[in-house]
């Protein structure tokens, strides 16, 4: 599992000296490598994965989002009537104290989006995280770079509303036009309900 | 109007693209994905693809749980080879929480995982052939998928929704006399691949349907992010089996066929090899499958 780390820890490392303005946090776990971001250098530290043959990564396996807005608080379907609660049973802080810190706060950066790069030639991966702010959740598209990008950050704001700036077509993905709310943010209930609206054309 | 299409048209004529809208609702289509192709008569100069009609929010619903809740809607991922869903997410998992199942979990892992492998090749496979008419291959191929999944059922109790995996293990030990079953079905689906090989491969009628239709070229492969089967068709020998081992793919051997053309041709040849490639390991696995636990304790 963690046959990688040799050369994987000096790629984390490299990125961070290369654009130490632009990186706010680097961290390894299980053999994982990932490199926490500021927005403005997202498109320049791309081109530079991409072209620079020591990254070489070629394939933008996945894009994703994380939204932390009740990340460290237990999440139950249902609140819990053994064990009654100051707090709303979905506020209740995780016992654990040991656990993972994020690296920017979670108050102020509601939005992590996932970059997943992967590299046919060299045969290693890298994480690369963008925190964004819950009034202003948008970055640079990546689709001029791959065009996996395209699908993949339609999805992201179909269901987290984060806006790729850029992007040649950003409309949703998934979900239906008319669709009201991003149905992958903490805050939307699983159980809404929204009128069916029939296809557009 | 692209310029190809005022190149070709008599200069009198007046040609203008037709809009064609496939599904959701269409025989081809099954309700599951709607397709806007913009024609210049029969070439297909655009098309704009709605894929949400499948998209039943499981990530959503998997919020709601504890993990091992969610390895259920793993199977419901793609209904013809659940099993390595299954066997992703519970990876996924254990790589998070540090612990490596056992080795005869592991290889019981690669059987049903090649198993499943070869059920979702011989669909794609058959069902295209549908598509173009072969339907005796349609026939034969869901008749050697039976008898795999009539195997997956005698190891997971289900066909489908098999929900065979577990964090640190799977539910169950493989049944008597599974390796002789196995060996006996792989025979048959090798005689049945055999018969299509002879109907589809060297087949006039299928070959000008498939080569050079569908060309996907190498970059354009690789941009698009696309992994498996379509990839190594393109010609990319990358296979996540042998670039990132998981399970004890690394102990075993197996070849990664790779395509030349990119085409719909290639991807057929490289699915048919495949399967081949997959039955290899399922022989391997058995033969070495070793004793001991198949669930590991924590």
């Amino acid at each position: 599992m963690d046959q990688t780390r040799g050369p994987a820890t000096s790629l984390r490392a490299r990125l961070h000296a290369s654009f130490p303005q632009h990186v706010l946090e680097t961290h390894a776990y299980r053999g994982q490598e990932t490199v926490l971001l500021k927005r403005e250098g997202l498109l320049e530290v791309a081109r530079v994965l991409k072209s620079d043959p020591v990254f070489a990564f070629d394939f933008l396996m996945d894009l994703t989002c994380v939204d932390y807005l009740t990340f460290g608080r237990v999440l139950s379907s249902r609140p819990s009537l053994a064990t009654p609660s100051p707090l709303p049973y979905y506020m209740t802080p995780k016992p654990d104290p040991e656990r993972w810190q994020r690296g920017v706060s979670d108050a102020a950066y509601r939005f992590d989006v996932v970059y997943h790069f992967f590299s046919s030639s060299r045969v290693h991966r890298l994480r690369l995280k963008v925190p964004l702010s819950a009034a202003d959740p948008a970055l640079d598209s990546l689709t001029e770079l791959w065009k996996s990008a395209d699908w993949f950050e339609r999805e992201a704001w179909d269901l987290f509303g984060v806006v790729f700036t850029g992007h040649p077509n950003l409309r949703r993905l998934l979900m239906y036009e008319g669709f009201q709310g991003h149905p992958l943010r903490k805050d939307y209930p699983f159980n809404k309900r929204q009128p069916l609206v029939g296809p557009v054309n | 109007m692209p310029e190809s299409a005022t190149l070709s048209a008599p200069s009198a004529t007046e040609t203008r693209h037709m809009f064609l809208n496939i599904g959701p609702s269409h025989p081809a289509m099954h309700g599951i994905v709607q397709l806007i192709v913009e024609l210049d008569g029969e070439r297909v100069v655009k098309t704009d693809v709605e894929i949400g009609y499948l998209h039943r929010g499981f990530e959503k619903m998997s919020e709601l749980g504890p993990y091992n809740n969610v390895i259920p809607y793993a199977d419901r991922l793609n209904y013809v080879s659940p099993l390595i869903n299954n066997f992703g997410y519970c990876l996924a998992v254990e790589r998070l929480l540090g612990i490596e199942a056992t080795e005869r979990c592991q290889f019981i892992r690669v059987i049903m995982s090649e198993l499943s492998r070869i059920t979702d090749h011989l669909t794609c496979v058959g069902a295209s052939a549908m598509e173009l008419g072969a339907f005796t291959v349609f026939l034969y191929m869901i008749k050697a998928r039976e008898w795999l999944w009539e195997l997956v059922e005698a190891v997971t109790g289900a066909r489908l929704t098999v929900s065979y995996g577990r964090v640190g293990g799977v539910k169950a030990d493989l049944p008597g006399h599974f390796a002789a079953r196995t060996r006996k079905a792989l025979e048959d689906v090798r005689k049945v691949l055999l018969e299509c090989d002879a109907l589809l491969t060297r087949n006039r009628i299928f070959m000008d349907r498939m080569q050079g239709t569908g060309i996907i070229s190498k970059e354009q492969a690789i941009s698009y992010g696309i992994t498996g089967p379509f990839l190594r068709g393109s010609g990319v020998a990358l296979d996540v089996r042998k670039a990132n081992p998981y399970f004890v793919y690394d102990r075993l051997a197996f070849d990664v066929p790779t395509g030349e053309h990119g085409d719909n041709y290639d991807r057929y040849l490289v699915r048919m090899e495949e399967m081949e490639q997959s039955m290899r390991l399922v022989e391997q696995a058995l033969d070495r499958l070793p004793g001991g636990p198949i669930n590991i304790d924590f």
